[in-house]
C-alpha cells in the first residue's frame, strides 16, 4: 500500500482531536474529507502530510514511517514525496509563476527543474503568465501556480485543502477539473479536506469526521 | 488615541526609543560641547583664582610698585611676584622635571586663590619651597627632601650684546621641600591658558630676589578686584622711570636719561629727543662703545672707550689741535691718546672693536678714521660719565680686575693704561660723530646709551628734570616699556571657547548618527503604520478622508516623538557623560586632561529636543506621505506599499549621479581647503546616489530566479523595498562614518622618517628645548666648550648638525590644546634652515622652490612673513594661508605675522615661524635659543648625553619621530571617538535590520511555513533569512564604504599607501561579521516560534 494509517490518535492537551484513525490507499487513489470546522479535518492533513506527529498510531507511506527519519531524512522525504495546495495559495509575492514552482526544488538540490517546471505550469494552463509575478494573476490563475508548485516533485502523496475555498464556482470547478487531470496523469494519492459536497463527491473515496472518528461514506 | 498607542504598544515603545536615541545623541553632542567648555572655564578659574589682570615683565622693577598701584586702583588687591621658567631636579635621585613654573611669592599670593600656603622659610640651612602634586610626582619627591632648582640668572645687560654675559646664565638654588599643593587653585597657577596642569614650585620671594640679585624687585604683578578695572592707565600714573627701566642722573649742569639695561631703545631714545626738542631743552646723545685697539701707524693703545656723539650746545671741547667738524670718517682723540700714539692731526686713526655675530660669536671689525682734531683732557674730553658702568669694568679698581664678558687680552694692558684708568676711570680717549657711531655699533637692542639735557633758558636745571621727568613719564607708557597688563581672567574665559567647537565636531561626527536613528524611527514608524494598513483601509470605507488619518496618524507620532524625546534627554545626559568618561579616561590622548566635568546647559537641552523633535516629525510626516498613494482595496488586504520604481527615483539617482561626478571632478581643482567640503560633499552625494539605484534596483522586475538559498534571499530583499532601502541606508550611514574616519587614521611613522627630509620631521631626528636661553654654537668646538661638553662627547656632537631656533614663549597652537590660542608659541628660523629647506608644504602663497625663502618676503611694515603648521592653522587657529595672526611685540605694538606657507602634518604643530631677522627686529628682548633642531643618525646618544650635560638649563631633547607620533595619537584619539559614533550609528544600522528580519519573519510566518511544508529545513530557511540581511548589509556596506572613500579621496592620494587598508578593511570584515551574528541571533528567535500555528491558520 502506498499510505498506511493504523489507529491514528492526536491529543492536544486533554482534546482528542483524532481518534484511532485507520485506512490504506494506494497510488492513483483519491479522497475526501469533510466534516465541520474544528472537526480536525486540518489535523489530520497536518499528520499526513508529516507536519506533525501522531498521539498514537502510525503512518507509512510508501512503506516507510516517515516519522522514524532524521530531521533532515524527513524534510528531505516531504520534499519528494508529499505535495501541498492550501487555500491561501502563499505564493512568493517577489517571485513569478516560474520562480514559485521552481521554489521546492530549491530546498535539496535536485538537478535543473525548469523544463519540469514549464511542463506543468503548461499543464495548469499558465504559460502565458510564466513571468508574472502572483500580484499579477487571478485567484483562479494563483491557486493554479500553487498546484504547479505541489506537483513539482511529482509527489507521491497530494494533500488539498480546501484548494477551491476561496474561488466561485466557475473558477473552483476549473481547478478541480486540474487536479484530478494531474491526479490521473501522476498517479499519486489525493487526499482533499473540504466543506463542498459537490466536490467531495467526484473523489473516489470519502470520509466524513466528526468528534475525531473518521467514517467512510 | 490612547487605545492606539496602548493597543500597539511594542511597535510604538519603538519608535519612542528610536526617538529617544536620536534626541539623545544630538542633545548629548552638544551637552559635551557644553562640557568642554563649561570645565576649560573651571579650570581657567582655578588657575587664576581672583587674578583679574597680570603683568609679566622681562624686566625687574620695584616691588614698591605694588603698593601704588594697589592705592591708586583703590579697592583692588595687587601682589607682586617673580615669575621664572627653570629647572627641578631631585637632589638625591637626580630627578629631573623641565618647564617648571618658578614662583616667588609671599602670603599675599595665597590670598588670591583663599588658600593656606604652607609656611615657606627665608632661614635655615636651605630655604622651603612649596611644588604642586604634579611635580611631586615627576620629581617622586618627599616632605625634606632636597630640590634644586636652576634658572635664568637675571642681568640688566641683555646677553647677547657685547658687555652681556651669556656664560653665567644659570643660577641653581638648594631648598628643601616643605610642602605640596593639590592640583588644582593655587597648585594649578599658570598665565597660560592650557588644560594640563603645569609644573609649579613656590618659594619665598625674598629667596628668589637674592638668588636673582634683584633685592626689592619684582617682575611680576598680579591685580585681583575689579575685571573692567583700568589697570594698565593706573600703572601710567604710578610708574616711575626706575620702573619703565629708565635711569635719570643729574649732574650740575645736566641731568643725563640712561637705561637700566645700559643700551636706550630707539623709541624711548627717540621720545626723550622729541621731548627736549619740544622743551626747547638742549640735549646731546652719547653712544659709547668699547675700542679694543686703538692704531695710529705701529703705535696702539689697548682697551678704551669710544663715544660716538654730537657736540652742540651742551658740554664742551676744548680743542688743542685740529677743528671739531669730523664728519662721517673723522675722529678726535683727547690729548692723552694722542699723546700716547704720537698722533697728528690729519693722522688715519684705525679703530678695531667686536662685533657680536649670532651665537656669540665675536667678530673683530676695523674702522679707519681721521683724525680731526685733539681736545684737552677736560670737559667731554676727560668725562668718566659718558660711558656705563658696566659691572665688572666700571666698578674695577684697575683695568687688571676687570672680568669682562668677552676675550681681553690683559697683558697688553700698560702701566700707563692703569694710570689713566687710576686719574679717568673709563673716560672716552676718541670721539666720533653720533652718525657714524649709531652706524658701526648700533645694536637691536637700542642706539644710544645716554642723553644728555640741559636745562631750559631761563630755567635752573632741577625745574627742567621735573619738567622732563613729568613729560617723559606722560609720552612713555609703560606698556612700551614692556609693562603691560593682561586682561587674564577675561582672555582665560574666552579661550574657554576653545579652538575646537567641540558641539560642532560631534555634531558634525554624530550626524550620521542621528541621520541613522531618524532613518529608524522612520523605519519603525512605517512598521507601525504598515501593521495598521487594514484598519486605515477600513477607515477610508469608512468615510474618514486621507487628509484626516494622516492627521490621527501624525498626532499619535507626535506624542510617541514628544514623549520619546524627552526619554532621549536623559539618554542625552547620559550618553553625553559617557563621552566625557570616555575623554577623560580611555580617550584622555585627545584632550589632555582628566579635569573635563559633565556640564549640562538647559539651552543645550531645549536646542536638542527641538531639532531632533522636528527631524523626527519630518520622518514621520514622510512615511505618511507616501500611505496617501496607495488604494483603499491595497491597504484592506494589507499592501502598504507600492512597490514601483517612481520615475522621480531615477532623477533623484541620475542627479545626484552627476553632481556627485561634478562635485568630484571640482573638488579636484580647487584648493585644498576648499576641495576637502566638496570632496566630502561628493561623497554624500555619491551615496545618495547609490541608494537611489539600490531603490531603483528593489523595485526592479526580476528576470531569473537566483540559484540557491541565498539567491532567494537576496532576492527576497526586494519583497519591502522601502524597509530594505532603510536597512541599507542605516548600515551605509554607519559605515560612511567608520570608513572615513579610519581613512584618515594614520600609523605610517617610523624611524625612517627622521632621516626623510621631505617628511614631517624636516629630516631632523631630535628637536630640543631649554628652559634657559643658550647662546653658545653646538655646532663649534668654541661652543662646545663653552656649554660644558668633555673632549670625549664633541666626536658625538660633531656627527649632529645643530639649528638654532628663537623662541617667543606663547599658547600652544596644536592639537595638544585645547584652549583657544591668542598668542601663539613664535619661533624665529635662522638662515640656515631656510636655505636648507626640507619639509612638505601643503600650501604656499608663491609657488616657489625654496618656500622658506618666503619668510623673507617684504610684506610692509608691521607685518611679518610666518609659517605655519596646515592642521594647526585651519583647525586650531582657524586661519588659512594669507590670513593675519595678531601679536603684540615687545614695545606693545601690534605686529601681525601673515601666513605665507603652511606646513604639512609636521613637527611644527605648536608654534609659528617667522625668519631669525624679523624675530629680533620685532622681539629684541628675547635672548638667546630656546629649541635645537638637531640632525643624526645617533639620536638615542645624542639625547642622553645633551640631557646629562646640559640638565641645569633643562634640556629636553625629544625624538620628532615621537613628537609626530604624540600629535598623532590625539588625532587618532579624535577618530577612535568618532568612529565610535559611527559604531553606535551600526548598532542603530543592526538593531534596524534585527527589527526588520523579525518584522519580515512575523508578516511571512504562513509563507514560512509553507515552505517548511514543501521540505525546507529551519537551517536553510534561516540561510535564505541571512542571505537577504546579509545582502541588504553588503550593499549598505559597499554603498557607504565607496562614498567614503570618495569622501576622503584629498586624504587617500596624499598619503597613498600610508592609509591603514589592512586595519580598514578588517574593521568592515568585523563590521560585517559582527551583522551577521547580530541577523543570525534575530534568525534563531524569529524561527524559534513553532511554524505550524501560522499554517494551520492557513490549513
Amino acid at each position: 500500500m502506498a499510505l498506511k494509517v493504523e489507529n491514528l490518535s492526536k491529543h492536544f492537551g486533554d482534546v482528542n482531536v483524532l481518534r484511532d484513525i485507520s485506512f490504506e490507499m494506494a497510488a492513483g487513489q483519491s479522497l475526501s474529507v469533510m466534516g465541520p470546522s474544528g472537526s480536525g479535518k486540518s489535523t489530520l492533513l497536518h499528520v499526513l502530510g508529516t507536519l506533525d506527529r501522531p498521539s498514537e498510531g502510525s503512518l507509512e507511506i510508501e512503506g516507510q514511517d516517515p516519522f522514524a527519519l532524521s530531521e533532515i531524512e524527513l524534510a528531505r522525504f516531504r520534499n519528494q514525496g508529499i505535495g501541498f495546495v492550501f487555500q491561501e495559495h502563499h505564493l512568493l509575492p517577489q517571485y513569478s509563476v516560474l520562480e514559485n514552482v521552481l521554489i521546492p526544488t530549491l530546498a535539496f538540490r535536485n538537478g535543473d527543474a525548469r523544463d519540469r517546471a514549464r511542463e506543468i505550469i503548461d499543464r495548469v494552463g499558465l504559460s502565458h503568465r510564466i513571468d508574472h509575478r502572483p500580484a499579477e494573476l487571478s485567484g483562479g490563475e494563483r491557486q493554479r501556480t500553487a498546484v504547479a508548485r505541489a506537483l513539482i516533485n511529482s509527489p507521491a502523496l497530494l494533500l488539498c485543502d480546501e484548494p477551491t475555498g476561496s474561488l466561485d464556482g466557475a473558477r473552483a470547478e476549473e481547478i478541480a477539473d486540474l487536479l484530478f487531470e494531474l491526479h490521473e496523469r501522476e498517479n499519486n494519492i489525493l487526499i482533499c479536506a473540504t466543506h463542498s459536497t459537490a466536490l467531495a463527491h467526484r473523489f473516489e473515496r470519502r470520509f466524513d469526521l466528526q468528534g475525531g472518528t473518521c467514517v467512510e461514506v | 488615541m490612547r487605545r492606539s498607542l496602548i493597543y500597539f504598544w511594542r511597535i510604538n515603545l519603538a519608535v519612542m526609543l528610536g526617538v529617544a536615541v536620536a534626541t539623545a545623541v544630538l542633545t548629548g553632542a552638544l551637552i559635551v560641547g557644553d562640557s568642554v567648555r563649561g570645565s576649560l572655564r573651571d579650570l581657567s578659574l582655578s588657575r587664576l583664582g581672583k587674578i583679574d589682570h597680570a603683568l609679566v615683565s622681562e624686566r625687574f622693577f620695584r616691588e614698591s610698585l605694588e603698593r601704588d598701584l594697589e592705592r591708586e586702583l583703590g579697592a583692588q588687591n595687587v601682589v607682586s611676584a617673580i615669575s621664572l621658567s627653570g629647572t627641578a631636579v631631585h637632589a638625591e635621585s637626580n630627578t629631573r622635571a623641565s618647564r617648571v613654573q618658578i614662583q616667588g611669592i609671599d602670603n599675599r599670593f595665597a590670598n588670591l586663590f583663599d588658600q593656606i600656603l604652607p609656611e615657606l622659610t627665608i632661614g635655615g640651612i636651605f630655604p622651603s619651597v612649596v611644588v604642586n602634586e604634579s611635580l611631586q610626582k615627576e620629581l617622586n619627591a618627599q616632605i625634606g627632601d632636597a630640590i634644586l632648582l636652576s634658572f635664568e640668572q637675571s642681568d640688566d645687560i641683555h646677553r647677547e650684546s657685547l658687555f652681556g654675559r651669556a656664560d653665567d646664565a644659570v643660577q641653581t638654588i638648594r631648598l628643601t621641600l616643605a610642602g605640596v599643593l593639590p592640583d588644582r587653585g593655587m597648585g594649578r597657577f599658570g598665565l597660560f591658558a592650557r588644560q594640563n596642569v603645569p609644573l609649579n614650585a613656590y618659594l619665598s620671594l625674598p629667596v628668589l630676589q637674592k638668588a636673582l640679585g634683584q633685592r626689592g624687585r619684582v617682575n611680576t604683578l598680579l591685580v585681583s578686584g575689579d575685571p573692567d578695572a583700568e589697570v594698565q592707565e593706573a600703572l601710567s600714573r604710578v610708574a616711575t622711570p626706575d620702573d619703565l627701566g629708565i635711569v635719570i642722573r643729574h649732574e650740575a649742569d645736566y641731568f643725563a636719561i640712561e637705561s637700566t639695561q645700559f643700551i636706550l631703545k630707539s623709541h624711548i631714545a627717540e621720545t626723550i629727543q622729541h621731548i627736549s626738542t619740544e622743551l626747547n631743552a638742549p640735549h646731546m646723545s652719547i653712544l659709547t662703545y668699547l675700542a679694543n685697539i686703538t692704531q695710529v701707524g705701529e703705535r696702539e693703545q689697548p682697551y678704551s672707550t669710544i663715544s660716538a656723539l654730537d657736540v652742540g650746545n651742551l658740554g664742551t671741547f676744548q680743542i688743542v689741535d685740529g677743528s671739531l667738524q669730523i664728519g662721517e670718517d673723522g675722529i678726535l682723540l683727547n690729548t692723552w691718546a694722542a699723546e700716547d700714539l704720537n698722533a697728528r692731526v690729519g693722522d688715519e686713526v684705525k679703530v678695531a672693536y667686536y662685533e657680536v655675530a649670532p651665537g656669540e660669536k665675536l667678530l673683530t671689525r676695523w674702522a679707519t678714521f681721521q683724525l680731526k682734531g685733539i681736545v684737552a683732557m677736560a670737559g667731554l674730553g676727560a668725562d668718566e660719565k659718558l660711558s656705563p658702568d658696566y659691572p665688572g669694568l666700571g666698578d674695577a679698581n684697575n683695568m687688571a680686575d676687570w672680568e669682562a664678558p668677552f676675550p681681553i687680552d690683559l697683558s697688553r694692558v700698560r702701566p700707563k693704561d692703569e694710570d689713566y684708568w687710576d686719574t679717568y676711570r673709563d673716560a672716552p680717549k676718541a670721539f666720533v660723530s653720533a652718525a657714524t657711531g649709531q652706524r658701526l655699533w648700533q645694536s637691536r637692542f637700542g642706539v644710544l646709551t645716554a642723553i644728555r639735557i640741559g636745562a631750559i633758558a631761563g630755567e635752573d636745571i632741577e625745574t627742567t628734570a621735573k619738567r622732563f621727568e613729568d613729560r617723559l613719564l606722560t609720552n612713555i607708557a609703560p606698556g612700551s616699556a614692556g609693562l603691560t597688563f593682561q586682561p587674564v581672567k577675561q582672555q582665560g574665559l574666552a579661550a574657554s571657547a576653545g579652538a575646537t567647537d567641540f558641539s560642532g565636531l560631534f555634531i558634525a561626527f554624530s550626524q550620521f548618527l542621528i541621520i541613522s536613528a531618524a532613518l529608524l524611527v522612520g523605519l519603525l514608524f512605517r512598521l507601525s503604520v504598515e501593521q495598521r494598513g487594514r484598519e486605515v483601509g477600513m477607515r477610508m470605507v469608512s468615510g474618514y478622508t486621507g487628509k484626516k488619518i494622516r492627521r490621527l496618524l501624525s498626532c499619535e507620532g507626535f506624542v510617541l516623538a514628544g514623549v520619546g524625546g524627552i526619554t532621549g534627554l536623559i539618554g542625552g545626559i547620559f550618553y553625553a557623560y559617557l563621552i566625557v568618561v570616555g575623554l577623560r579616561t580611555y580617550w584622555v590622548g585627545a584632550v589632555g586632561t582628566s579635569d573635563l566635568a559633565l556640564h549640562i546647559h538647559a539651552s543645550s537641552l531645549l536646542l536638542g529636543y527641538a531639532i531632533s523633535l522636528i527631524v523626527i516629525l519630518l520622518a514621520i510626516w514622510l512615511t505618511l506621505r507616501r500611505l496617501g498613494n496607495i488604494s483603499v482595496r491595497a491597504l484592506l488586504s494589507g499592501i502598504t506599499e507600492v512597490v514601483r520604481a517612481k520615475p522621480r527615483t531615477k532623477w533623484y539617482a541620475l542627479g545626484s549621479l552627476v553632481f556627485a561626478a561634478l562635485s568630484l571632478g571640482g573638488a579636484a581643482t580647487v584648493d585644498p581647503s576648499t576641495g576637502t567640503g566638496l570632496f566630502f560633499l561628493s561623497g554624500a552625494l555619491w551615496m545618495v546616489s547609490g541608494l537611489c539605484f539600490l531603490s531603483l534596483w528593489f523595485r526592479r522586475g526580476h528576470r531569473a530566479i537566483r540559484e540557491g538559498i541565498i539567491g532567494m534571499g537576496v532576492q527576497n530583499s526586494k519583497r519591502q523595498p522601502a524597509r530594505s532601502l532603510l536597512c541599507a541606508s542605516l548600515i551605509g550611514c554607519a559605515c560612511f562614518v567608520i570608513v572615513a574616519v579610519g581613512a584618515n587614521r594614520r600609523t605610517d611613522l617610523t624611524q625612517n622618517i627622521a632621516q626623510d627630509k621631505a617628511s614631517g620631521t624636516g629630516g631632523f631626528a631630535l628637536i630640543a628645548d631649554v628652559d634657559v636661553p643658550i647662546y653658545r654654537d653646538f655646532n663649534s668646538k668654541e661652543g662646545q666648550f663653552e656649554l660644558g661638553f668633555s673632549q670625549a662627547d664633541t666626536e658625538l656632537l660633531n656627527q649632529a648638525r645643530f639649528i638654532p631656533l628663537r623662541v617667543l614663549p606663547g599658547e600652544d597652537a596644536s592639537c595638544l590644546n585645547l584652549y583657544k590660542p591668542e598668542s601663539p608659541r613664535v619661533l624665529g628660523v635662522p638662515e640656515a634652515l631656510r636655505q636648507r629647506g626640507g619639509f612638505t608644504f601643503q600650501q604656499m602663497s608663491t609657488e616657489v622652490e625654496n618656500p622658506w625663502t618666503l619668510l623673507s618676503e617684504d610684506l610692509g611694515t608691521d607685518v611679518i612673513p610666518a609659517i605655519g603648521d596646515y592642521n594647526s592653522a585651519m583647525w586650531i587657529l582657524h586661519k588659512q594661508l594669507g590670513d593675519d595672526i595678531a601679536l603684540q611685540n615687545e614695545i606693545g605694538e601690534t605686529v601681525r605675522l601673515r601666513l605665507v606657507g603652511l606646513l604639512k602634518t609636521s613637527i611644527f604643530q605648536s608654534e609659528l615661524l617667522i625668519s631669525e631677522d624679523n624675530f629680533l627686529r620685532h622681539f629684541p628682548d628675547q635672548s638667546g635659543y630656546g629649541a635645537f633642531l638637531v640632525e643624526t643618525q645617533q639620536p638615542v646618544q645624542l639625547t642622553a648625553l645633551l640631557e646629562s650635560r646640559l640638565k641645569d638649563i633643562g634640556l629636553d631633547a625629544v625624538s620628532t619621530t615621537q613628537k609626530l607620533a604624540h600629535f598623532q595619537e590625539v588625532e587618532n584619539t579624535y577618530l577612535s571617538t568618532f568612529q565610535t559614533l559611527g559604531g553606535l550609528g551600526l548598532l542603530l544600522g543592526t538593531l534596524g535590520l534585527g527589527i526588520v528580519l523579525l518584522r519580515n519573519v512575523i508578516e511571512r510566518r504562513g509563507e514560512l511555513a509553507v515552505l517548511r511544508a514543501f521540505g525546507f529545513r529551519r537551517a536553510v530557511l534561516s540561510r535564505m533569512l541571512l542571505a537577504e540581511n546579509g545582502f541588504l548589509m553588503f550593499v549598505g556596506l559597499a554603498i557607504g564604504s565607496v562614498s567614503a572613500l570618495i569622501a576622503v579621496a584629498p586624504h587617500v592620494m596624499s598619503y597613498g599607501a600610508l592609509i591603514p587598508w589592512g586595519s580598514l578593511a578588517l574593521t568592515l570584515v568585523i563590521i560585517y561579521g559582527a551583522g551577521l551574528i547580530a541577523s543570525a541571533i534575530a534568525v534563531f528567535y524569529a524561527l524559534r516560534a513553532p511554524l505550524l500555528p501560522a499554517l494551520k491558520q492557513e490549513i
